[in-house]
Protein backbone atom coordinates (compact mmCIF):
# COMPACT_ATOMS: atom_id res chain seq x y z
CA UNK A 1 0.00 0.00 0.00
CA UNK A 2 1.32 3.35 -0.96
CA UNK A 3 1.75 5.69 2.00
CA UNK A 4 0.32 9.12 1.54
CA UNK A 5 2.99 11.90 1.65
CA UNK A 6 1.40 13.33 4.81
CA UNK A 7 1.68 10.14 6.81
CA UNK A 8 5.25 9.74 5.68
CA UNK A 9 6.00 13.08 7.31
CA UNK A 10 4.59 11.85 10.63
CA UNK A 11 6.59 8.68 10.69
CA UNK A 12 9.91 10.36 10.13
CA UNK A 13 10.43 11.70 13.67
CA UNK A 14 8.62 11.36 16.98
CA UNK A 15 8.75 15.10 17.72
CA UNK A 16 5.76 17.35 17.46
CA UNK A 17 6.34 20.08 14.90
CA UNK A 18 3.57 22.50 15.70
CA UNK A 19 1.42 24.52 13.35
CA UNK A 20 1.74 28.30 13.15
CA UNK A 21 0.29 29.97 16.20
CA UNK A 22 -0.36 33.60 17.19
CA UNK A 23 -0.10 32.97 20.92
CA UNK A 24 3.63 33.57 21.39
CA UNK A 25 3.19 37.00 19.83
CA UNK A 26 0.10 37.89 21.83
CA UNK A 27 1.79 36.61 24.98
CA UNK A 28 4.87 38.76 24.54
CA UNK A 29 2.79 41.81 23.63
CA UNK A 30 0.68 41.15 26.71
CA UNK A 31 3.75 40.92 28.90
CA UNK A 32 5.05 44.19 27.48
CA UNK A 33 1.72 45.89 28.13
CA UNK A 34 1.54 44.48 31.64
CA UNK A 35 4.97 45.71 32.68
CA UNK A 36 4.83 49.10 31.05
CA UNK A 37 1.23 49.31 32.32
CA UNK A 38 2.47 48.99 35.87
CA UNK A 39 4.95 51.81 35.23
CA UNK A 40 2.17 53.93 33.74
CA UNK A 41 -0.02 53.12 36.74
CA UNK A 42 2.57 54.20 39.25
CA UNK A 43 3.74 57.33 37.45
CA UNK A 44 0.74 58.47 35.42
CA UNK A 45 -1.98 57.02 37.70
CA UNK A 46 -3.64 55.37 34.69
CA UNK A 47 -4.47 51.67 34.79
CA UNK A 48 -5.76 51.08 31.24
CA UNK A 49 -2.54 49.68 29.77
CA UNK A 50 -2.16 47.43 32.79
CA UNK A 51 -5.68 46.03 32.41
CA UNK A 52 -5.12 45.46 28.69
CA UNK A 53 -1.90 43.60 29.42
CA UNK A 54 -3.57 41.37 31.98
CA UNK A 55 -6.43 40.52 29.64
CA UNK A 56 -4.11 39.74 26.77
CA UNK A 57 -1.97 37.45 28.92
CA UNK A 58 -5.04 35.64 30.30
CA UNK A 59 -6.41 35.11 26.80
CA UNK A 60 -3.03 33.90 25.54
CA UNK A 61 -2.72 31.37 28.37
CA UNK A 62 -6.20 30.00 27.85
CA UNK A 63 -5.85 29.72 24.08
CA UNK A 64 -2.34 28.37 24.06
CA UNK A 65 -2.93 25.63 26.60
CA UNK A 66 -6.26 24.80 25.05
CA UNK A 67 -4.34 24.22 21.79
CA UNK A 68 -1.86 21.98 23.60
CA UNK A 69 -4.71 19.94 25.08
CA UNK A 70 -6.32 19.65 21.67
CA UNK A 71 -3.08 18.55 20.04
CA UNK A 72 -2.29 16.00 22.72
CA UNK A 73 -5.44 14.52 24.20
CA UNK A 74 -7.65 14.92 21.17
CA UNK A 75 -5.34 14.64 18.21
CA UNK A 76 -2.72 12.34 19.65
CA UNK A 77 0.35 14.26 18.55
CA UNK A 78 2.22 13.71 21.79
CA UNK A 79 4.60 10.79 21.65
CA UNK A 80 6.78 9.67 24.52
CA UNK A 81 9.54 11.86 23.18
CA UNK A 82 7.24 14.88 23.19
CA UNK A 83 6.12 14.15 26.71
CA UNK A 84 9.70 13.76 27.84
CA UNK A 85 10.48 17.14 26.34
CA UNK A 86 7.54 18.68 28.15
CA UNK A 87 8.71 17.18 31.42
CA UNK A 88 12.23 18.53 30.95
CA UNK A 89 10.72 21.88 30.10
CA UNK A 90 8.69 21.95 33.29
CA UNK A 91 11.73 21.04 35.37
CA UNK A 92 13.75 23.81 33.73
CA UNK A 93 10.94 26.28 34.38
CA UNK A 94 10.83 25.33 38.04
CA UNK A 95 14.61 25.79 38.22
CA UNK A 96 14.21 29.29 36.83
CA UNK A 97 11.61 29.96 39.52
CA UNK A 98 14.08 28.77 42.14
CA UNK A 99 16.55 31.34 40.81
CA UNK A 100 13.80 33.96 41.05
CA UNK A 101 13.13 33.25 44.73
CA UNK A 102 16.85 32.92 45.47
CA UNK A 103 17.17 36.62 44.75
CA UNK A 104 14.56 37.57 47.33
CA UNK A 105 16.10 35.33 49.95
CA UNK A 106 19.45 36.94 49.20
CA UNK A 107 17.92 40.36 49.72
CA UNK A 108 16.39 39.25 53.02
CA UNK A 109 19.64 37.82 54.41
CA UNK A 110 21.67 40.79 53.16
CA UNK A 111 19.45 43.15 55.13
CA UNK A 112 18.88 41.02 58.21
CA UNK A 113 22.38 39.65 58.88
CA UNK A 114 23.92 43.14 59.20
CA UNK A 115 21.08 45.51 60.13
CA UNK A 116 21.98 49.14 59.42
CA UNK A 117 22.16 51.92 61.98
CA UNK A 118 19.01 53.47 60.57
CA UNK A 119 17.12 50.40 61.77
CA UNK A 120 18.77 50.59 65.17
CA UNK A 121 21.37 47.92 64.36
CA UNK A 122 18.94 45.14 65.27
CA UNK A 123 16.62 42.75 63.50
CA UNK A 124 13.66 43.02 63.59
CA UNK A 125 14.18 46.79 63.35
CA UNK A 126 13.15 49.08 66.19
CA UNK A 127 9.43 49.64 66.19
CA UNK A 128 8.51 46.48 64.30
CA UNK A 129 6.47 43.79 66.06
CA UNK A 130 6.98 40.63 64.01
CA UNK A 131 4.29 37.97 63.71
CA UNK A 132 4.61 34.96 65.95
CA UNK A 133 5.67 32.06 63.72
CA UNK A 134 3.84 29.59 65.94
CA UNK A 135 0.41 31.04 65.32
CA UNK A 136 -1.10 31.21 61.82
CA UNK A 137 2.23 30.70 59.97
CA UNK A 138 2.54 27.28 61.59
CA UNK A 139 -1.00 26.45 60.53
CA UNK A 140 -0.10 27.54 57.00
CA UNK A 141 2.92 25.24 57.05
CA UNK A 142 0.72 22.29 58.06
CA UNK A 143 -1.86 23.21 55.41
CA UNK A 144 0.73 23.19 52.64
CA UNK A 145 2.39 20.00 53.84
CA UNK A 146 -1.04 18.36 53.98
CA UNK A 147 -1.73 19.50 50.44
CA UNK A 148 1.57 17.93 49.42
CA UNK A 149 0.35 14.65 50.86
CA UNK A 150 -3.02 14.84 49.11
CA UNK A 151 -1.50 15.73 45.75
CA UNK A 152 0.90 12.78 46.02
CA UNK A 153 -2.06 10.52 46.81
CA UNK A 154 -3.86 11.94 43.77
CA UNK A 155 -0.87 11.31 41.55
CA UNK A 156 -0.39 7.71 42.68
CA UNK A 157 -4.06 6.85 42.48
CA UNK A 158 -4.06 8.22 38.95
CA UNK A 159 -1.29 5.78 38.16
CA UNK A 160 -3.44 2.94 39.44
CA UNK A 161 -6.31 4.34 37.37
CA UNK A 162 -8.37 4.91 40.48
CA UNK A 163 -10.49 7.64 38.95
CA UNK A 164 -12.63 8.45 41.96
CA UNK A 165 -9.84 8.66 44.53
CA UNK A 166 -7.67 10.68 42.20
CA UNK A 167 -10.39 13.25 41.69
CA UNK A 168 -11.26 13.41 45.39
CA UNK A 169 -7.69 13.92 46.57
CA UNK A 170 -7.09 16.49 43.85
CA UNK A 171 -10.09 18.44 45.06
CA UNK A 172 -8.79 18.20 48.64
CA UNK A 173 -5.49 19.63 47.46
CA UNK A 174 -7.23 22.55 45.80
CA UNK A 175 -9.29 23.24 48.91
CA UNK A 176 -6.18 23.27 51.06
CA UNK A 177 -4.51 25.64 48.61
CA UNK A 178 -7.48 27.98 48.77
CA UNK A 179 -7.47 27.80 52.57
CA UNK A 180 -3.78 28.78 52.61
CA UNK A 181 -4.48 31.78 50.39
CA UNK A 182 -7.37 32.81 52.61
CA UNK A 183 -5.25 32.54 55.78
CA UNK A 184 -2.40 34.54 54.24
CA UNK A 185 -4.85 37.22 53.17
CA UNK A 186 -6.09 37.46 56.76
CA UNK A 187 -2.51 37.66 58.01
CA UNK A 188 -1.70 40.46 55.56
CA UNK A 189 -4.60 42.48 56.91
CA UNK A 190 -3.76 41.69 60.54
CA UNK A 191 -0.05 42.63 60.59
CA UNK A 192 0.90 45.83 62.38
CA UNK A 193 3.64 46.46 59.80
CA UNK A 194 3.25 47.10 56.08
CA UNK A 195 5.30 47.10 52.87
CA UNK A 196 6.60 50.60 53.57
CA UNK A 197 7.92 49.79 57.05
CA UNK A 198 11.67 49.78 56.40
CA UNK A 199 13.50 47.01 54.59
CA UNK A 200 11.80 44.56 56.96
CA UNK A 201 8.42 45.24 55.40
CA UNK A 202 9.88 45.21 51.92
CA UNK A 203 11.63 41.85 52.22
CA UNK A 204 8.72 40.30 54.12
CA UNK A 205 5.95 41.29 51.73
CA UNK A 206 7.89 40.91 48.48
CA UNK A 207 9.03 37.38 49.37
CA UNK A 208 5.74 36.19 50.88
CA UNK A 209 3.76 38.10 48.29
CA UNK A 210 5.41 36.46 45.33
CA UNK A 211 5.08 33.13 47.10
CA UNK A 212 1.36 33.76 47.54
CA UNK A 213 1.00 34.58 43.84
CA UNK A 214 2.69 31.29 43.04
CA UNK A 215 0.28 29.46 45.34
CA UNK A 216 -2.62 31.04 43.47
CA UNK A 217 -1.08 30.10 40.13
CA UNK A 218 -0.48 26.54 41.36
CA UNK A 219 -4.06 26.30 42.59
CA UNK A 220 -5.36 27.36 39.19
CA UNK A 221 -3.06 24.81 37.53
CA UNK A 222 -4.38 22.05 39.81
CA UNK A 223 -7.94 23.22 39.15
CA UNK A 224 -7.51 22.91 35.39
CA UNK A 225 -6.03 19.43 35.91
CA UNK A 226 -9.06 18.56 37.98
CA UNK A 227 -11.43 19.77 35.27
CA UNK A 228 -9.56 17.77 32.63
CA UNK A 229 -9.52 14.72 34.87
CA UNK A 230 -13.27 14.92 35.36
CA UNK A 231 -13.60 15.05 31.58
CA UNK A 232 -11.53 11.86 31.32
CA UNK A 233 -8.54 13.47 29.66
CA UNK A 234 -6.18 11.48 31.86
CA UNK A 235 -6.64 7.78 31.22
CA UNK A 236 -4.90 4.63 32.31
CA UNK A 237 -3.02 3.77 29.18
CA UNK A 238 -2.21 7.31 28.24
CA UNK A 239 -1.28 8.66 31.63
CA UNK A 240 2.37 8.06 31.91
CA UNK A 241 3.66 9.66 28.81
CA UNK A 242 0.98 11.78 27.38
CA UNK A 243 -1.96 13.73 28.64
CA UNK A 244 -1.15 13.45 32.29
CA UNK A 245 2.21 15.07 31.84
CA UNK A 246 0.15 18.09 32.80
CA UNK A 247 -0.86 16.45 36.08
CA UNK A 248 2.73 15.52 36.78
CA UNK A 249 3.84 19.06 36.08
CA UNK A 250 1.15 20.48 38.36
CA UNK A 251 2.24 18.16 41.17
CA UNK A 252 5.87 19.16 40.75
CA UNK A 253 4.95 22.84 40.74
CA UNK A 254 2.86 22.37 43.86
CA UNK A 255 5.74 20.66 45.68
CA UNK A 256 8.04 23.53 44.65
CA UNK A 257 5.57 26.04 46.11
CA UNK A 258 5.47 24.02 49.32
CA UNK A 259 9.28 23.91 49.59
CA UNK A 260 9.58 27.67 49.05
CA UNK A 261 7.09 28.16 51.89
CA UNK A 262 9.20 25.97 54.18
CA UNK A 263 12.24 28.14 53.43
CA UNK A 264 10.18 31.29 54.00
CA UNK A 265 8.83 29.97 57.28
CA UNK A 266 12.24 28.98 58.64
CA UNK A 267 14.18 32.08 57.58
CA UNK A 268 11.76 35.02 57.56
CA UNK A 269 9.08 33.96 60.04
CA UNK A 270 11.13 31.98 62.54
CA UNK A 271 14.77 33.11 62.36
CA UNK A 272 13.82 36.68 61.46
CA UNK A 273 11.52 37.29 64.42
CA UNK B 1 37.50 62.65 89.98
CA UNK B 2 36.02 66.07 89.93
CA UNK B 3 37.99 67.81 87.22
CA UNK B 4 35.86 68.69 84.26
CA UNK B 5 36.88 66.88 81.10
CA UNK B 6 36.06 68.51 77.81
CA UNK B 7 36.84 67.74 74.24
CA UNK B 8 40.08 69.70 74.47
CA UNK B 9 41.56 67.05 76.72
CA UNK B 10 42.31 64.77 73.81
CA UNK B 11 44.68 65.76 71.06
CA UNK B 12 44.45 64.99 67.37
CA UNK B 13 41.97 62.43 66.11
CA UNK B 14 40.64 59.20 67.68
CA UNK B 15 43.12 56.33 67.51
CA UNK B 16 42.75 53.23 65.35
CA UNK B 17 39.85 51.09 66.57
CA UNK B 18 40.40 47.45 65.67
CA UNK B 19 36.65 46.83 65.74
CA UNK B 20 36.36 48.98 62.61
CA UNK B 21 39.45 48.25 60.51
CA UNK B 22 38.10 49.08 57.05
CA UNK B 23 37.55 52.21 55.04
CA UNK B 24 33.86 52.53 55.93
CA UNK B 25 33.93 54.18 59.36
CA UNK B 26 30.18 54.68 59.71
CA UNK B 27 29.94 52.12 62.48
CA UNK B 28 32.86 53.72 64.31
CA UNK B 29 31.10 57.08 64.34
CA UNK B 30 27.74 55.55 65.30
CA UNK B 31 29.19 53.34 68.02
CA UNK B 32 30.90 56.25 69.74
CA UNK B 33 27.72 58.32 69.57
CA UNK B 34 25.68 55.54 71.11
CA UNK B 35 28.38 54.75 73.69
CA UNK B 36 28.45 58.38 74.79
CA UNK B 37 24.78 58.23 75.70
CA UNK B 38 24.99 54.77 77.20
CA UNK B 39 27.95 55.92 79.30
CA UNK B 40 25.88 58.68 80.89
CA UNK B 41 22.95 56.35 81.44
CA UNK B 42 25.21 53.88 83.22
CA UNK B 43 27.48 56.19 85.19
CA UNK B 44 25.35 59.29 85.62
CA UNK B 45 25.03 62.60 83.85
CA UNK B 46 28.05 64.12 85.57
CA UNK B 47 30.50 61.33 84.80
CA UNK B 48 33.25 63.24 82.99
CA UNK B 49 35.17 60.43 81.23
CA UNK B 50 32.10 59.91 79.04
CA UNK B 51 33.23 63.03 77.19
CA UNK B 52 35.85 60.87 75.49
CA UNK B 53 33.09 59.33 73.35
CA UNK B 54 31.75 62.75 72.53
CA UNK B 55 35.20 63.88 71.38
CA UNK B 56 35.48 60.70 69.30
CA UNK B 57 32.15 61.01 67.53
CA UNK B 58 32.58 64.71 66.93
CA UNK B 59 35.79 63.87 65.10
CA UNK B 60 34.53 60.86 63.21
CA UNK B 61 31.00 61.82 62.21
CA UNK B 62 29.72 64.33 59.69
CA UNK B 63 27.96 67.02 61.75
CA UNK B 64 24.69 66.56 59.85
CA UNK B 65 24.53 63.02 61.24
CA UNK B 66 24.89 63.77 64.94
CA UNK B 67 22.73 66.89 64.80
CA UNK B 68 20.01 64.74 63.16
CA UNK B 69 20.47 62.04 65.78
CA UNK B 70 20.28 64.63 68.59
CA UNK B 71 17.01 65.89 67.12
CA UNK B 72 15.70 62.31 66.95
CA UNK B 73 16.64 61.71 70.57
CA UNK B 74 14.83 64.91 71.49
CA UNK B 75 11.72 63.74 69.62
CA UNK B 76 11.99 60.22 70.96
CA UNK B 77 12.40 58.68 67.51
CA UNK B 78 16.03 57.58 67.67
CA UNK B 79 16.10 53.96 66.46
CA UNK B 80 19.19 52.80 68.35
CA UNK B 81 19.42 51.46 71.87
CA UNK B 82 20.72 54.18 74.18
CA UNK B 83 20.25 52.27 77.37
CA UNK B 84 23.01 49.70 76.86
CA UNK C 1 15.83 -0.88 39.95
CA UNK C 2 17.74 -1.91 36.85
CA UNK C 3 15.91 -5.24 36.59
CA UNK C 4 12.61 -3.45 36.81
CA UNK C 5 13.61 -1.20 33.90
CA UNK C 6 14.64 -4.28 31.94
CA UNK C 7 11.41 -6.00 32.77
CA UNK C 8 9.35 -3.06 31.65
CA UNK C 9 11.31 -2.79 28.41
CA UNK C 10 10.80 -6.46 27.72
CA UNK C 11 7.14 -6.07 28.52
CA UNK C 12 6.96 -3.18 26.08
CA UNK C 13 8.44 -5.16 23.24
CA UNK C 14 6.49 -8.29 24.09
CA UNK C 15 3.14 -6.56 24.07
CA UNK C 16 4.02 -4.33 21.17
CA UNK C 17 2.36 -1.49 23.03
CA UNK C 18 3.37 2.12 22.96
CA UNK C 19 3.28 2.41 26.71
CA UNK C 20 6.05 4.53 27.98
CA UNK C 21 7.06 4.07 31.57
CA UNK C 22 7.88 7.27 33.36
CA UNK C 23 8.48 5.23 36.50
CA UNK C 24 9.85 1.72 36.34
CA UNK C 25 7.39 0.29 38.85
CA UNK C 26 4.82 -2.45 38.84
CA UNK C 27 1.12 -1.92 39.21
CA UNK C 28 1.13 -3.48 42.68
CA UNK C 29 3.73 -0.98 43.87
CA UNK C 30 1.64 1.92 42.69
CA UNK C 31 -1.39 0.53 44.50
CA UNK C 32 0.69 0.24 47.65
CA UNK C 33 2.05 3.78 47.50
CA UNK C 34 -1.36 5.21 46.66
CA UNK C 35 -2.75 3.44 49.71
CA UNK C 36 0.09 4.77 51.84
CA UNK C 37 -0.59 8.37 50.92
CA UNK C 38 -4.30 7.81 51.33
CA UNK C 39 -3.78 6.58 54.88
CA UNK C 40 -1.58 9.57 55.62
CA UNK C 41 -4.31 11.83 54.35
CA UNK C 42 -6.89 10.27 56.60
CA UNK C 43 -4.84 9.73 59.75
CA UNK C 44 -2.03 12.31 59.76
CA UNK C 45 -3.59 15.34 58.14
CA UNK C 46 -6.82 15.97 60.09
CA UNK C 47 -5.26 15.83 63.59
CA UNK C 48 -2.31 18.00 62.51
CA UNK C 49 -4.63 20.54 60.92
CA UNK C 50 -6.99 20.51 63.88
CA UNK C 51 -4.19 20.97 66.41
CA UNK C 52 -2.46 23.83 64.60
CA UNK C 53 -5.80 25.49 63.79
CA UNK C 54 -6.89 25.37 67.41
CA UNK C 55 -3.49 26.67 68.52
CA UNK C 56 -3.53 29.53 66.01
CA UNK C 57 -7.01 30.79 66.80
CA UNK C 58 -7.60 29.86 70.43
CA UNK C 59 -4.26 29.52 72.18
CA UNK C 60 -1.88 31.94 70.51
CA UNK C 61 -1.76 35.54 71.64
CA UNK C 62 -3.23 38.09 69.34
CA UNK C 63 -0.65 40.06 67.34
CA UNK C 64 0.12 43.24 69.30
CA UNK C 65 0.41 46.61 67.64
CA UNK C 66 3.42 48.72 68.68
CA UNK C 67 3.21 52.20 70.18
CA UNK C 68 3.00 54.91 67.54
CA UNK C 69 6.47 56.54 67.39
CA UNK C 70 7.38 58.50 64.27
CA UNK C 71 10.54 56.59 63.45
CA UNK C 72 12.21 57.74 60.24
CA UNK C 73 12.67 54.23 58.90
CA UNK C 74 9.00 53.25 59.18
CA UNK C 75 5.99 54.25 57.10
CA UNK C 76 8.23 55.47 54.30
CA UNK C 77 6.47 57.70 51.77
CA UNK C 78 9.00 58.80 49.16
CA UNK C 79 6.22 58.59 46.57
CA UNK C 80 2.46 58.54 47.02
CA UNK C 81 0.70 55.22 46.48
CA UNK C 82 -1.24 55.26 43.19
CA UNK C 83 -4.54 54.46 44.95
CA UNK C 84 -6.85 56.11 47.43
CA UNK C 85 -5.35 59.16 49.07
CA UNK C 86 -1.83 57.90 48.34
CA UNK C 87 -1.06 57.53 52.02
CA UNK C 88 -2.54 54.11 52.83
CA UNK C 89 -0.93 50.77 52.02
CA UNK C 90 -2.75 48.11 50.00
CA UNK C 91 -3.81 45.95 52.96
CA UNK C 92 -4.28 48.89 55.31
CA UNK C 93 -6.05 47.96 58.52
CA UNK C 94 -7.10 51.04 60.53
CA UNK C 95 -6.97 49.07 63.78
CA UNK C 96 -3.46 47.73 63.25
CA UNK C 97 -1.67 50.07 60.83
CA UNK C 98 -0.71 53.64 61.62
CA UNK C 99 -0.79 56.39 59.02
CA UNK C 100 2.31 58.63 58.96
CA UNK C 101 1.61 62.01 60.40
CA UNK C 102 -1.69 60.89 61.87
CA UNK C 103 -1.11 57.76 63.93
CA UNK C 104 -3.62 54.98 64.39
CA UNK C 105 -7.02 55.73 62.94
CA UNK C 106 -8.99 53.31 65.09
CA UNK C 107 -8.82 51.69 68.49
CA UNK C 108 -6.94 48.41 68.82
CA UNK C 109 -9.05 45.27 68.52
CA UNK C 110 -10.01 43.78 71.90
CA UNK C 111 -10.43 40.06 72.21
Amino acid sequence: MKLKPDTKKWLVNPYHLVEYSPWPLTGSLGALMLTSGVAAWFHKFNMNLFYLGIMLIMITMMQWWRDVTRESTMMGFHTSKTAKGLRIGMILFIISEICFFFAFFWAFFHSSLAPTIELGSNWPPTGINPLSPWSVPLLNTVVLLASGITVTWSHHSLMTSNYKESAQSLMMTILLGLYFTYLQGCEYIETSFSLSDSIYGTTFFVATGFHGLHVIIGTIFLFTCCMRHLKFHFTKTHYLGFEAAGMQAAAWYWHFVDVVWLFLFISIYWWGS
Amino acid sequence: MSEQLTEENWKGTPPFDARFPNQNQTRNCYQNFVDYHRCHVKYGEDHAPCEYFKWAYKNLCPPQWYTKWDEQIEAGTFAGNLKG
Amino acid sequence: MATKVFQSLRHQFAKGSTRNYAHAGSHEEHVATARRWKLMTYFLVPPALLATWYNAFYISEHHQRPEYIEYDHLRIRTKAFPWGDGNHTLFHNPEMNAVPGVGYEADPPHH
